[in-house]
């Protein structure tokens, strides 16, 4: 039966699989996480919705879990990359391995300044040239 | 008007006054070629606007975009392969079009611009992706009798199972590719920076990955095709391999390079 849960904005968001990493990247200002494999299992169950319950489950036993994938939600959450929709509850993998924190690193992506070419100092983070004579 | 060849794509340049006339033989010198079929045809004109400036917007889709900035703006049909550009009768506002709209026609091509260092040696080309400060420029001042593409924006294109790296005319202090030699087959990425020594290490595919992606060129809010450039990079960082590359100015980088 479908309750509220949490899923990822897709509207907003790429993202691949790399291996049992992930990349995502939030297209509208060319932020990029790069996710352990911990969180890459957790980002899949978001691409449905899941609760933080469901989301605890998977990654197994540990004292830590819980306030792991809280706090991972926040960094989600505050960084709007997660919504709360109503869905059906999803297929949680039973955990294997060793328990492993989410984490992800932020990087930016995408270098985007169109700066300028031949002849004149090229600085892409400087936004004034001379004049060409 | 005026064929070329650059960033791994055909132009069919239309300049529309005398001063873009000059302005795009200066900027394409080393670029001319022959009718290509399958160019992207680009009417190009200046205009009465202002001086080289600050934001960019960016609006369209993975057909059609459209850009403007206080000194140039541009249309591009990507699906069409057509473009127009206007510019305040710079050179440096009409590479800055350029540029961004290569950008995009490669990213619609399943290729991307890279801020990058590219050089040729033994006819295999070598990638040095990084931001201002790593080394790029340097490393194309020590390149010899090795060929430089690029010491600023390289492109890289999809070549059967491989790629192929190509010279566009957007560089900095480099005074532009030798004629002849504007591309070559893609062998190895090294991400540069200043060290002690010279060093060559493999990166994983998502180190790798994290950092082709600071370095790609990718302008405005158009999810599909920047969902295309993601793939495009992890396509690329599976099958050509990826270092890191610690040197200091002197011969052994290539040695290092080379290893």
């Amino acid at each position: 039966m479908p309750e509220a849960r949490l899923r990822f904005r897709s509207e907003r968001i790429a993202w691949r699989r790399i291996d049992d990493e992930a990349v995502v990247i939030d297209l509208r200002n060319a932020s990029a996480f790069f996710l352990n494999p911990a969180a890459a299992l957790l980002w899949e169950l978001l691409e449905s919705g899941a609760t933080a319950e469901e989301l605890t489950s998977a990654l197994g036993p540990s004292d830590d879990a819980r306030s792991d994938v809280s706090r991972w939600l926040g960094a989600l959450a505050r960084r709007e990359l997660i919504e709360t929709v109503f869905a059906p509850s999803p297929k949680v993998p039973p955990p294997s391995g060793p328990y492993q924190p989410p984490r992800m690193i932020e990087d930016k992506v995408f270098c985007g300044s169109a700066g300028c070419g031949k002849s004149i100092p090229v600085d892409f983070n400087c936004q004034r040239v001379p004049r060409d004579s | 008007m005026i064929h070329a060849t650059f960033g791994g794509l055909h132009w069919r340049l239309i300049p529309c006054d005398s001063r873009a006339i000059g302005h795009v033989e200066r900027a394409l010198e080393r670029f001319s070629v022959g009718p290509t079929a399958g160019a992207i045809t680009v009417a190009i004109a200046t205009a009465p606007l202002g001086a080289f400036g600050e934001e960019l917007s960016v609006e369209g889709d993975e057909s059609r975009v459209h850009l403007q900035r206080s000194d140039f703006t541009a249309q591009l049909g990507l699906s069409a392969r057509t473009a127009t550009i206007e510019y305040g009768g710079e050179i440096p506002s009409l590479h800055a079009a350029l540029r961004v709209a290569t950008s995009f026609f490669l990213a619609r091509s399943g290729g991307f611009l890279a801020h990058a260092a590219s050089l040729v040696s033994h006819g295999r080309a070598f990638l040095f992706p990084g931001p201002s400060g790593a080394g790029k420029t340097t490393i194309a001042r020590l390149a010899g009798d090795r060929t430089v593409l690029s010491d600023e924006v390289s492109a890289v294109v999809p070549d059967g199972n491989g790629y192929r790296c190509h010279a566009t005319p957007f560089f900095g202090d480099f005074e532009g590719p030798r004629p002849g030699v504007l591309d070559a087959p893609l062998a190895r990425v090294c991400f540069p920076s200043h060290g002690v020594g010279a060093s060559l290490e493999p990166l994983g595919i998502l180190e790798a990955a994290r950092r082709l992606l600071a370095c790609i060129f990718c302008f405005g809010w158009i999810p599909a095709l920047q969902r295309r450039l993601l793939e495009a990079a992890l396509v690329f960082v599976r099958r050509v391999p990826c270092f890191d590359l610690r040197f200091t100015p002197d011969s052994s980088l290539w040695r290092a390079v080379h290893a």
